[in-house]
């Protein structure tokens, strides 16, 4: 039916499908810095794009984009480091954190794009699919030793963070949803993963979009109201202004025409405008804790 | 660009047949050369024409007939909404709530509303509402600019209609059915034994829509966790370029 909103805003306002969407994140994720161990001597520093990677020293790590560090793994001129948080101990306290139901928050301890660069990782490594370091070959003791516990680890936490996810829509859709305001919802998603929110932003996107549309401040079903009158004096105006005025008499009219109409329609502020009238809901219950903040 | 994207399609097809729902008003002057809207018309006049043929033959004068093809003031007639649109607005006719938005679905949604099945019969259920509540609400604001505040009570009535319908209309479509909506669409992909298709069908056009992209998303998060993403593919606009 209407169009979908850009999903990634600076490859314009061309729509992306979800898959797109994704395969652009996991393509970003590429650019993220990475420690590896080369197993060969390079002087010169290599110059990219981003900038400058290098040079390398056989034994001596370096810090290269992912995607190099993937390419230089799969040709076994290089061990990855894997970066700190890829840690079994470290993940289970992050998933104990997730599973708590106090904790409203996700995780600081995982960087947006975890799923993309773990996957990147272990595909490389060839560690994560239980045939682990014998596939390797050459690379038989694999940078990864418990890479199928940080795999499961990683599904798991994925897991408890879509449920936080989906009980916050739920506590949205209880209190501010479904009932006519003039508040805009926002929901509390810091520390959410790039994939996470891509899993959820279509649907999300949309109910945001029909609540702005059943509450009246949407514009998406509103015919445009013609003023009579007004036309009448565009009309005169612009026929003894000259055609030059058009676009500009038009441009006015049509502000004059969003003030009348939208009396009550406020854009909500930035958050670091709100200090003490952002009232914020906190939901008790079964449903956890979830923060959803109401702007005026 | 952003503000185009918004707007739906000239020729969207849920919208066209969203408007064509029916509604009820009357007219609030005799329209001329209408009668034929107005299915009772001929029942109506006959037996008018018969208390007036009586009431002369009592008198003794001869028939003078009133003015044919005249949709009298007051009469019920039901159109589609496209028909009725710029009658409303300019306060020519005043509109009644077609029965479906009526006080028996307004419980019917409260009391179960996931229960409740739009698909039938009511697809458009949402969506007819919505662009009814946006037509009262256009012709309030025309009311209200045109008439002074003492004479302003149309005005009101029918922003309070409007007010009233979109407040039904959100209640139910928020609330528990979204979650449901939002569940189904977590889940719809991952659970094989779960079949979805029973949801889907009791969804409106509106809900059916949110549900699409959500699933979408969703598989497209479960295809990249099976297999990456692999290449990115050039835009077929660049390949046929």
């Amino acid at each position: 039916m209407t169009s979908a909103p850009p999903s990634v805003s600076f490859f314009g306002n061309t729509p992306l499908s979800p898959d797109r969407s994704i395969a652009i994140s996991s393509f970003l994720a590429g650019d993220e810095p990475i420690a590896i161990i080369p197993s060969f001597h390079h002087p010169e520093p290599l110059g990219l794009i981003s900038g400058q990677v290098g040079p390398f020293r056989a034994g001596m790590d370096t810090v290269v984009p992912l995607w190099l560090a993937v390419m230089l793994r799969r040709r076994k001129l290089a061990k990855i480091i894997p970066p700190s948080w890829m840690d079994a101990d470290l993940l289970k306290e992050v998933l104990r954190f997730e599973r708590d139901p106090r904790e409203a928050n996700f995780s600081s301890l995982l960087p947006y794009r975890h799923a993309e660069i773990a996957q990147a990782i272990l595909a490389a490594c060839r560690a994560g699919s239980g045939t682990g370091a014998s596939g390797g070959g050459s690379a038989g003791d694999s940078e990864i030793p418990d890479a199928d516990r940080i795999k499961l680890l990683l599904e798991d936490i994925a897991t408890v963070r879509m449920d936080k996810i989906r009980r916050n829509v739920h506590t949205l859709s209880s209190q501010i949803l479904s009932r006519p305001s003039r508040v805009q919802p926002i929901i509390d998603v810091t520390n959410i993963g790039s994939l996470e929110m891509h899993a959820v932003k279509s649907f999300v996107t949309e109910s945001f979009r029909l609540h702005r549309e059943l509450s009246g401040k949407g514009n998406a079903y509103s015919q445009p109201l013609q003023s009579a009158e007004g036309s009448r004096k565009e009309n005169a105006e612009s026929r003894s202004n000259g055609s030059r005025l058009d676009g500009a008499s038009r441009g006015r009219l049509r502000a004059s025409r969003l003030v009348r109409e939208d009396d009550d329609l406020q854009e909500p502020r930035p958050l670091e405008e709100i200090d003490g009238d952002g009232e914020e809901v906190t939901g008790h219950g079964d449903t956890g804790q979830s923060r959803i903040r109401r702007h005026r | 660009m952003a503000a185009t994207q918004t707007m739906p399609s000239y020729y969207d097809i849920d919208t066209i047949l969203a408007e064509e729902e029916l509604i009820q008003i009357r007219p609030s002057f005799p329209f001329s050369h209408l009668s034929h809207l107005d299915p009772e018309h001929r029942s109506r006049k006959r037996r008018r024409v018969d208390k007036e043929n009586v009431g002369n033959a009592n008198r003794g004068s001869s028939v003078v007939g009133t003015a044919p093809h005249v949709l009298e003031e007051g009469a019920k007639i039901k159109m589609p909404m496209w028909a009725v649109d710029r009658w409303v607005v300019l306060g020519f006719v005043t509109v009644t709530l077609p029965g479906v938005y009526g006080r028996k679905m307004k419980e019917r949604l409260q009391a179960d509303p996931v229960s409740v099945d739009l698909g039938t019969n009511n697809t458009h259920y949402f969506l007819s509402g919505l662009l009814l509540a946006s037509l009262l609400q256009r012709a309030s604001q025309i009311a209200k600019r045109h008439r002074s505040r003492s004479a302003s009570s149309p005005a009101l009535q029918l922003s309070a209609l409007a007010q009233s319908l979109r407040y039904s209309l959100l209640n139910a479509m928020m609330g528990d059915r979204l979650r449901r909506n939002f569940d189904w669409t977590l889940s719809a992909l991952d659970a094989m034994e779960d079949d979805a298709s029973g949801h889907v069908g009791r969804l409106s056009v509106l809900e059916k829509l949110m549900f699409e992209k959500g699933v979408e998303s969703s598989g497209a998060v479960v295809r990249w966790r099976e297999g990456g993403s692999g290449r990115i593919a050039g835009s077929k606009v660049v390949v046929r370029g």
